[in-house]
């Protein structure tokens, strides 16, 4: 592959980390936020949601500042994996 | 290493921008434009009476129900906007219909049907002719992006406090710069709340899983939501009985227990003459968190149900805030200009960013001695847009005079004259040579703003020769606006001329050494 | 008219408000020289910095006072960012007379801060 090319794949890869693994680390994140802030269901939820766009942008930053294209990747999987299997655990809340 | 993150981060404050930077000029000026709205529709309907006239609430509200129960008395909804400080007439809306009425006889009047400034405001977020779901996610994307824009911006502004008042006009790539810069930093509290809040109005719909984390998603789930953080009462059902409705004069004594009853904006009242009929009074907010103040009565026995959120959490006011800061509902006259002034800063931020991009790749291609195809169809898109939607816009101010009032379809019509326009500009910007473009459109920008007054004069008996004499500012301000504009893209126009002509005497197109200058700052 | 005596109180915080940026602005040297030929000292710099900050605060609290605190902090950001667009555009084109209207603009809001206070 020509260096060019590789850039190219870099980047591309980068962008596709920034747009849908910002989106899982986002949403994973605020529903973490949402369960585990101990306000009734719907000011908890509330918040995740308004959050959820800062978070957004967070791992959009995070995506191409990383050193390494597989840090982009590793790093926003990684967090949303973690916080999804906590906010699992905590379970959903009850009315 | 922080190099490299500076690098990385301009990467992504270019291409952002560049990829969305026309939709968001889009919605960002129709945005702006709509915070005058009313004043808008007004402009729009001259056959309205040029003082707006204002019975007092109780006789306004006699003459809408008098209205309603001869053209829909068995509708299950009656709503009824009140006419108010900003021009807005009194109207009714049962069904799918809308009918404005004199606000003095209550009779249906017969202004020529326009979408007004109201049609501007729901473009900026719903776009026009696609779908409202599909653009709710163009709006949203372009949204998101444009933060991204705004974070990315801030972190690549290496001297935020001491560039604060740098602008060194006259330095080509230098000057663009610093506008751009400035136009962001002067109103970046605006912007980042603009931005932010827009996407917040949607966030149920481009966040779901958040909610439904929490509630499941199963049907009435998300209503289940809502009524938790606003604490709602159920919903009630028609009973079915026949029951007269209580007379609005008791009703306006228990709202004046809760504010002045005058400053009622709208009624909405849900199966009027049944036993289980409701009745809603809302009015304008005054201050950003409250986006709702309304007061809900039992039709019948007259009593006070609820007064809509008493008690709201930190987190719903927080919601609220956000949605009343991005609408400007609660801003006054003078709030509302500088609103306007702050929306102004906005679109000009993202139209300095779009000609620069545009201006510093023409550089690199000319001191690298290729062309870019790519590049070209930037820069005439770039000028469809900023010059070629502000003569859309002006296009839409032309038909609303120039198509008969008595079309029924004009109102339609207006809306596409304003896009009709557009798309002409576009073709304009492609096929002409690509030195001449910029200045033919801004020629063109002027000219029909400069004449709207002057067509004003002609087809109505509101132009500024009687709204200045008789003192209604609000009609009287947007024909100044358009003269103001007009002489902007002018005095541009003639600027731009200029600087053609001496660059074509000194035989060059670009100011190389300021290019070379930003480069490496 | 109602007008003047109603908005009294957000004349005064326009007024603090762009007293205090020029303030802010001219604290900066490279601002000092578009307006003044003559170069002045780091002192005249710390003092129009400190008084700038001061008027700025002011200018806050004039319109707090004058809309309550939710609409008066809107209120303040939107003077804010007009009071900075007039002495962006004027600094380049007319640093005359931005100078000159800088320091009206500080007895003028020392003014209508004593026009109300004793009202």
């Amino acid at each position: 592959m020509t260096v060019s090319a590789r850039y190219r794949l870099a980047v591309l890869s980068r962008i596709v980390a920034a747009v849908l693994g910002g989106y899982v680390f986002a949403t994973s994140v605020a529903i973490l936020l949402s369960r585990a802030i101990p306000l009734p269901r719907a000011e908890s939820a509330l918040t995740g949601q308004l959050l959820g766009f800062v978070l957004y942008a967070c791992a959009v930053v995070w995506a191409f500042a990383a050193k390494r294209a597989q840090w982009a990747w590793g790093g926003l999987l990684i967090v949303s994996l973690a916080c999804g299997a906590v906010a699992w655990l905590i379970g959903m809340p009850v009315p | 290493m922080k190099d490299a993150f500076r690098q990385s981060m301009s990467w992504l404050h270019t291409w952002t921008g560049v990829v969305v930077g026309a939709v968001l000029f889009f919605i960002f000026l129709t945005g702006t434009i709509s915070y005058f709205d009313a004043e808008i529709d007004r402009w729009m309907q001259p056959e309205r009476p040029l003082h707006a006239a204002r019975g007092s609430v109780e006789d306004s509200l006699a003459l809408a129900v008098r209205r309603l129960e001869k053209v829909a008395p068995h509708a299950g909804e009656w709503e009824i906007e009140l006419p108010a400080a900003r021009g807005t007439g009194l109207s009714i809306a049962y069904e799918d219909t809308e009918e404005q009425l004199d606000a003095i006889t209550g009779e249906p009047v017969h202004y020529r049907s326009t979408g007004g400034g109201e049609a501007l405001y729901r473009m900026h977020y719903q776009l026009h002719y696609l779908a409202p779901r599909i653009a709710c996610w163009i709006v949203g994307i372009c949204a998101m992006f444009m933060f991204v824009s705004l974070v990315t911006g801030v972190i690549i502004h290496k001297r935020i406090f001491r560039d604060f008042f740098t602008f060194r006009p006259g330095k080509g790539q230098r000057s663009w710069l610093d506008a751009h810069n400035t136009l962001g930093i002067i109103a970046l509290p605006f912007h980042l709340m603009i931005t932010y809040s827009g996407l917040i109005f949607f966030a149920q719909t481009y966040m779901p899983l958040v909610m439904t984390a929490s509630y499941g998603s199963g049907e009435g789930s998300q209503q289940t939501f809502f009524d938790e953080l606003y604490g709602r009462q159920p919903r009630t059902l028609p009973a079915g009985e026949t029951a007269p409705l209580r007379p609005f004069r008791q009703i306006l004594e228990q709202v004046a227990l809760h504010w002045n009853p005058q400053d009622a904006r709208y009624v909405r009242i849900q199966y009027p003459g049944d036993a289980n009929a409701r009745i809603l009074l809302g009015r304008a907010p005054t201050e950003p968190s409250g986006s709702v103040e309304r007061l809900l009565f039992d039709g019948v026995s007259g009593q006070l149900l609820m007064a809509e959120q008493p008690t709201r959490s930190a987190v719903g006011a927080t919601r609220d805030v956000l949605f009343g800061l991005h609408r400007g509902n609660f801003a006054g006259p003078v709030l509302r200009g500088l609103y306007f002034l702050s929306g102004l800063m906005g679109t000009a931020m993202i139209a300095t960013g779009m000609v620069m991009w545009a201006r510093r790749r023409n550089a690199d291609h000319a001191s690298a001695g290729t062309t870019s195809t790519g590049v070209g169809v930037v820069e005439r898109l770039n000028v469809a847009t900023i010059a070629g939607l502000p003569i859309a816009i002006a296009a839409y101010f032309w038909a609303n005079r120039i198509i008969p009032a008595a079309l029924d379809a004009r109102a339609q019509w207006e809306i596409n004259s304003l896009f009709i326009a557009w798309a002409l500009m576009l073709l304009h910007a492609h096929v002409r040579p690509r030195s001449r473009i910029w200045l033919e459109q801004l020629t063109i920008a002027a000219v029909l703003y400069l004449l709207l007054p002057v067509l004003n004069a002609f087809t109505t008996q509101r132009h500024l020769g009687v709204t200045l004499l008789e003192g209604e500012w609000a009609l009287a301000a947007i024909d100044l606006m358009f003269l103001a504009v007009g002489l902007a893209f002018a005095g541009t126009a003639i600027k731009v001329h200029r600087t053609m002509q001496s660059a074509g005497r000194a035989g060059t197109t670009l100011d190389d050494s300021s290019f070379a200058e930003v480069r490496t700052s | 008219m109602s007008f003047p005596i109603a908005a009294s109180g957000g004349i005064t915080s326009l007024l603090l408000c762009f007293a205090g940026l020029s303030g802010l602005c001219i604290s900066m040297e490279r601002h000092r020289r578009q307006v003044s030929k003559r170069d002045r000292s780091n002192r005249i710099s710390t003092l129009y910095r400190c008084s700038g900050w001061l008027l700025l605060s002011l200018s806050f609290v004039a319109s707090v006072l004058e809309w309550g605190t939710s609409v008066g902090i809107v209120m303040w950001l939107g003077i804010f960012s007009l009071s900075t667009a007039i002495i962006v555009v004027s600094l380049p084109y007319a640093p005359r007379v931005f100078a000159a209207c800088a320091m009206l603009a500080v007895p003028a809001g020392v003014f209508m801060i004593a026009a109300q206070v004793w009202r």
